[in-house]
């Protein structure tokens, strides 16, 4: 049961902190109808975390609940992939984020639907709807900015450049993916990678855009190390209950 | 669904499309709601492609309303008619072949323009007259639309369930917390 709950974290926390970023950029968007996309994905992502984190609470069994876990959990608890953390930058570092994470999770909650774990897979199937859109969303900006002016040109390969770093950790894996995955309740996150590549390399590809350079590769997330962003994103996300603890309205 | 997205030749700016020097062009949106029979207009977008149009419709007015069908349409392609206005004519240029015509009426003012249904014309002045003998009787309809039914954009029925079905559960979209005084009327 530990272990389940473990594993049912590190996908809230993905989309937690995604929705955490992606909330930030509310009303800076480039166009108004733009800023409600993003603005609803936030709350998919958000959505998708609330009940993840509901569930992972019960399994656990202490008297937390799943705002116990998002609000009151440190750093080093946190295990988010580290690309959903990365500060927004420039709207290209956004979509880029966005696009490669979206292509992941459009993978992965197909995978997960057919969770020998009823919950798990319930709330995958309800994902997978949702990643759809995501995907869809992300890719045509991807190709409009990349495929654009020379400025916007430039600004989406940086952003490429910035972020590719953080790939490998998507698909790296780890025993408590294993043990999920052997129990058929999550999925083996090499899986993925196939459906991924192909996702990404021919949006790249109409984009007129290439993969980033495959050095430097970035890992600790799922493990409670992250970059020096998460930090600053939790200062503000849990500063509210960390300063009056139990608040409500 | 198959779309394009725009390539530019140049690398000085990025083309919207015709007649839009700031900002994206608009499109008129028309939502068709879980039990409705027809589509009904819901304002508008601005958006680059037809593509774009549908996600920010999609985001924009199926937050609240449970949609199960999505339409739109380039602002620049309607063409109206108010029961007010001169009685409508086929301009004279409008002879020869005929295309398929989309037919929103609006039955009383204060209401939303309503799909009636469609028809061939020659064009839009043509497509008025014929809208009006068939769609509008004396006591409704005070306002026509048409639109050439190859303009309108709808999504593939395979992407319906990324589309709509998302935010059937999410009670937390409603504003159910207001009570609407019933003075107020069609909300």
């Amino acid at each position: 049961m530990k272990a389940l709950a473990e594993y049912v974290i590190r996908h809230a926390d993905d989309n937690l902190i995604l929705a955490q970023r992606l909330s930030e950029y509310v009303a800076h968007a480039p166009e108004l109808e733009e800023d409600l996309a993003i603005a609803n994905i936030a709350l998919d992502h958000l959505g998708v975390a609330t009940h993840l984190l509901n569930y992972a609470a019960a399994l656990i069994g202490d008297d937390r609940t799943g705002d116990d876990l998002a609000f009151l959990r440190n750093e080093r608890e946190f295990t988010n992939l580290l690309l959903v953390e990365q500060p927004n930058g420039d709207f290209a570092h956004i979509i880029v984020r966005q696009f490669l994470f979206d292509a992941y999770q459009h993978a992965l909650w197909p995978m997960l639907s057919r969770s020998t774990d009823s919950t798990v897979a319930g709330i995958a199937g309800k994902a997978a709807k949702e990643a759809a859109y995501h995907v869809r969303h992300s890719r045509g900006w991807l190709i409009r900015l990349g495929d654009g002016t020379r400025e916007s040109h430039t600004r989406t390969q940086t952003a490429v450049d910035d972020l590719w770093r953080f790939v490998d950790e998507l698909f790296a894996g780890d025993d408590l993916d294993t043990e999920m995955a052997t129990a058929g309740i999550g999925a083996a996150p090499a899986q993925l990678r196939a459906a991924w590549d192909t996702t990404v390399d021919s949006v790249l590809s109409e984009a007129t855009l290439s993969r980033g350079a495959e050095e430097s590769v970035r890992l600790g997330g799922r493990t409670g190390f992250h970059t020096e962003h998460l930090g600053h994103l939790l200062a503000e996300m849990q500063w509210m209950q960390r300063a009056y603890p139990g608040l409500e309205w | 669904m198959s779309y394009e997205v725009p390539h530019t030749e140049g690398d000085d700016e990025i083309h919207y499309g015709a007649g839009t020097s700031v900002g994206w062009p608009r499109w008129e949106v028309f939502v068709r709601q879980n039990g409705g029979l027809a589509h009904i207009y819901s304002e508008s977008v601005h958006a680059p492609d037809a593509e774009t149009a549908l996600l920010n419709a999609r985001d924009a007015y199926l937050r609240r309303v449970e949609g199960v069908s999505l339409w739109v349409a380039p602002a620049g392609e309607v063409c109206g008619w108010e029961s007010d206005a001169p009685d409508p004519a086929p301009a004279v240029e409008e002879r020869g072949s005929t295309r398929l015509w989309e037919v929103f009426v609006r039955h009383r003012r204060g209401l939303a323009h309503v799909h009636a249904g469609s028809l061939y014309a020659a064009g839009p002045g043509d497509a008025i007259v014929r809208a009006r003998a068939v769609y509008i009787t004396r006591e409704s309809g005070v306002s026509v639309w048409v639109i050439p039914s190859d303009q309108i954009k709808a999504p593939d029925p395979s992407e319906a369930q990324a589309l709509f079905e998302p935010f059937a559960d999410k009670h937390y979209r409603h504003p159910t917390f207001y009570e609407i005084p019933d003075e107020v009327g069609y909300m």
